[in-house]
């Protein structure tokens, strides 16, 4: 009785399992003359070297006629060719190449994700700032600040429209696939893939709502009349001479938002006779700088909508009202006030100034855009 | 991070391995399947003839011959492969035991599984509704109201508590987790605790996707704000958006430093104040010809009302920061002199009726009425002339104050803090805002 070799025996171990070694193959033979498509995929298992399972619930299209010549296919046209005509995939699990409903195999790997967006869903409200006039009894002038102006609620369907739309818009009608509005928040069931693209298009969102601008106020030094409005280059040159600034003002793009400093202090405005004796009326007068912006990025620069108050030099006399009988009445404290106010609009290069002259004095607001979708 | 969701439906089959009770040593036979588009009846009764007597349940026997299965091995495998693959194939399940072989749908199989769990919802904040607080204006908000003024609260200040209304409701939690549990029966009991009946790996998933809710309904964020000065004519380089490290370079040089901090859950508005308050009599009033003293608080000091919402990159941050110094006042002396009360008067009116005799030369006959007159007199008395109305003098505060009030919204990079700057009697205030860790 003859023996094998070890190394023999070695070799046809090795020809056995590489016969039976499941392999992809970089290129497939695929023919077909009016033959059930099942025919065809037991015979790409073949070039496999594999077994064949077939999910629960294709098998109807299994039975579907095909004709195809097609040499040298690869495996990505051949699983893109059945995933578009038949919608079936087409991959090697184990011993066995496993054809599945492409919809089913996608539900398999859906995972849930909660996404908060109320960072871009909270209403954003503009920020007007006062006036600094002297109050006129009775009107909306001793008002210190007019009211806050809200903005409209992004609806938080917009969004869902949005991502429905722009990412992967065939695979929300898939069973099994969700976008549900909760607590404020997305709950989005979807494919690991997909949800990468979500929180990027979301993360995108943001990044574009984030555009912002700081206004700087500055009081500058008396000096050689300056142009109305600076580039960045000049308005640096000019910055070297100033030490600080007497106002900052954050704003988002198209929002408006103020800066008020200042002394405040109550005054007798007026008295109402009442009941034979004068009754009093106190108002507030602010003095100090008041900086209103409303900003607005575009190519060209800043377009920068200003409302510039002074209020400065209070003066109150004091005026007593008396009878006959040269007895006090009521005191009145009458204001005299000086105010320098400037309302216009600008282009201003983002890193440069605008320059207001005022009553001998110069003030130079500077514009510094944030803008957070250029990625460093 | 993407929190995996184990979905309840018939594709959570690839979530499983074979159940097996005891020691079943057919499940180590070797066999190659050879089904082509064959009825599960046939498969059934080959894996019968390898394994043990079969025991179906009603389901399966429905489905027996209408279901294909191909399944083709290109070798011997062990029994167990081939079981888990049509498991995983064929939303199946099989029970091995020594002596049988149990096989049954999917659906059955969960159902079979499912048992009744209760989840304390409450224990992942799902019904967290942190109160929101409002910060006191300091200073002046607007004029005074007496007569004149427009008399509304620029800020609403308004310190009560309010609730900041997210919470969910409780509704739309329970068809949420219905949802994930592939629409079990589940009830909401009082205290947020949830009666459901689902299986271990349906549970698994649920209290997944609610610990991520947790994460999300717990995040917390702290801040601070310093509040300081600098003197006249030394530079301030760095403002509006800066990095922390600039924010920390700057906080040395600032004289008469104050600092608040605060912590914030995701979503709540927050406040702190270093105050001081003062009653005063402010505004005088006119009732019954007397002053009527108007007596209010005013608050000086420096605060920080802030409300966070976390996003992706950013902290949409919505914040009012107020500084309010006092300074110097004055007042004024109001005085309501003595004067003479103006006198008042009653008038009585007095009617009196008195029979008259016979007019002359008639005689009465009867039924005629009696001869009457009416007498009416008029009498006007004055009275309490002359009283003496004393005189009031009132002392009315009128405070002077510096005032600074940046406010706004800013979508804030996580790795951000804001420098505001203005004019100062004693130089130039600079409030920095920064996230603490």
């Amino acid at each position: 009785m003859s023996r094998c070799s070890p190394a023999l025996t070695a070799l046809l171990l090795g020809t056995v399992i590489s016969l039976h070694a499941v392999e992809q193959p970089a290129e497939l033979d695929l023919r077909a003359k009016n033959q059930p498509l099942s025919i065809v995929l037991e015979t790409i298992a073949d070039q496999c070297s594999a077994g064949l399972v077939v999910q629960r619930n294709v098998h109807e299209r299994l039975d579907e006629k095909v004709t195809l010549i097609g040499r040298k296919v690869t495996w990505a046209e051949a699983t893109r060719w059945l995933a578009d005509e038949y919608r079936l995939t087409m991959k090697i699990v184990g011993e066995h190449l496993q054809i599945s409903d492409a919809d089913l195999e996608f539900r398999a790997r859906l995972v849930s994700h909660t996404y908060d967006i109320r960072t871009l869903t909270l209403a954003m409200g503009s920020f007007p700032g006062p006036d600094l006039d002297i109050p006129e009894p009775g009107g909306v002038g001793s008002r210190l600040l007019p009211p806050i102006e809200p903005d409209s609620v992004q609806p938080i369907n917009d969004f869902v429209e949005l991502i429905q739309r722009f990412i992967a818009p065939t695979t929300w009608t898939i069973e099994g696939v969700g976008i549900k509005e909760f607590q404020t928040s997305l709950i989005i069931i979807q494919v690991p893939e997909i949800h990468q693209r979500i929180a990027e298009f979301i993360a995108q969102l943001e990044r574009t709502a984030a555009r912002q601008v700081v206004v700087r106020c500055y009081r500058l030094p008396a000096a050689a009349p300056l142009p109305s409005v600076l580039d960045a280059n000049a308005w640096t040159a000019v910055l070297k001479t100033v030490a600080a600034p007497v106002g900052v003002v954050l704003s988002s793009d198209e929002q408006r938002n103020h800066h008020f400093s200042g002394t405040q202090r109550l005054i007798i405005a007026d008295a109402d006779v009442n009941q034979e004796a004068f009754d009093p009326i106190v108002s507030l007068i602010s003095e100090g700088l008041a900086v209103d912006v409303e900003t607005h990025v575009t190519n060209a620069g800043v377009v920068t909508t200003t409302r510039l108050t002074t209020a400065s030099k209070l003066n109150t006399t004091l005026s007593v009202l008396k009878n006959q009988q040269g007895q006090q009445l009521t005191p009145l404290d009458l204001v005299d006030l000086h105010q320098d106010r400037i309302r216009d609009t600008r282009v201003i290069p983002s890193g440069g100034a605008a320059i207001y002259p005022f009553a001998g004095q110069f003030y130079a607001l500077s514009v510094e855009v944030l803008d957070f979708t250029k990625k460093p | 991070m993407l929190k995996p969701l184990l979905l309840v439906s018939a594709l959570s089959t690839a979530a499983h391995a074979l159940d097996v009770v005891g020691e079943v040593p057919y499940l180590e036979n070797r066999y190659r399947a050879a089904w082509h588009a064959a009825p599960l009846s046939t498969v059934l009764k080959d894996l019968e003839k390898q394994c043990a007597p079969l025991s179906t349940t009603h389901t399966i026997d429905n489905l027996a011959d209408r279901l294909e299965i191909t399944l083709i091995d290109r070798a011997r495998v062990r029994m167990r492969d081939t079981l888990e693959l049509l498991e995983r194939t064929q939303e199946i399940r099989f029970t091995a035991e020594p002596l049988k072989l149990t096989v049954e749908t999917w659906t059955d199989y969960r159902d079979r599984k499912r048992r009744l769990v209760n989840l304390a919802l409450r224990d992942y904040g799902l019904f967290l509704n942190p109160p929101d607080f409002f910060a006191p204006n300091l200073g002046y908000d607007n004029a005074s109201s007496s007569g004149g003024g427009g008399g509304f609260s620029l800020f609403a200040a308004d310190t009560g508590d309010h609730h900041a209304g997210r919470g969910p409701d409780p509704s739309e939690v329970v068809d949420w987790l219905r949802g994930l549990a592939g629409n079990a029966d589940a009830t909401l009991r009082g205290n947020g605790n949830l009666h459901v009946m689902i299986t271990a790996e349906e549970e698994t998933a649920i209290r997944a996707a609610l610990t991520e809710q947790q994460q999300r309904l717990l995040q917390r964020t702290a801040w601070s704000v310093s509040y300081g000065t600098l003197p006249a004519g030394q530079t301030l380089s760095t403002t509006g958006m800066c990095t922390p490290a600039e924010a920390q370079a700057l906080r040395p040089r600032l004289q008469s430093l104050r600092r608040l901090t605060v912590s914030a859950m995701n979503g709540q508005r927050v406040h702190a104040i270093d105050g001081h308050q003062q009653a005063l009599i402010d505004d005088l009033d006119v009732v019954n010809y007397q002053f009527d003293p108007a007596t209010s608080v005013l608050t000086t000091g420096v605060a920080m009302e802030l409300r966070p919402v976390i996003g992706t990159e950013f902290v949409y941050l919505s914040y009012l920061l107020s500084w309010v110094d006092p300074l110097p006042s004055s007042t004024t002396e109001l005085t309501n002199p003595a004067r003479v009360k103006a006198g008042s008067s009653s008038t009585t009116t007095t009617t009196t009726t008195t029979d008259l005799p016979p007019e002359a030369g008639k005689v009465p006959k009867p039924g005629d009425p009696p001869r009457r007159e009416d007498k009416t007199t008029t009498s006007t008395t004055s009275s309490e002339g002359g009283d003496l109305r004393p005189g009031v003098t009132v002392s009315l505060s009128k405070p002077v104050l510096w005032t600074w009030k940046p406010r706004g919204e800013t979508m804030l990079p996580k790795d951000r803090a804001l420098i505001f700057a203005s004019e100062h009697p004693a130089g130039t205030a600079v409030m920095i805002l920064e996230a603490l860790p």
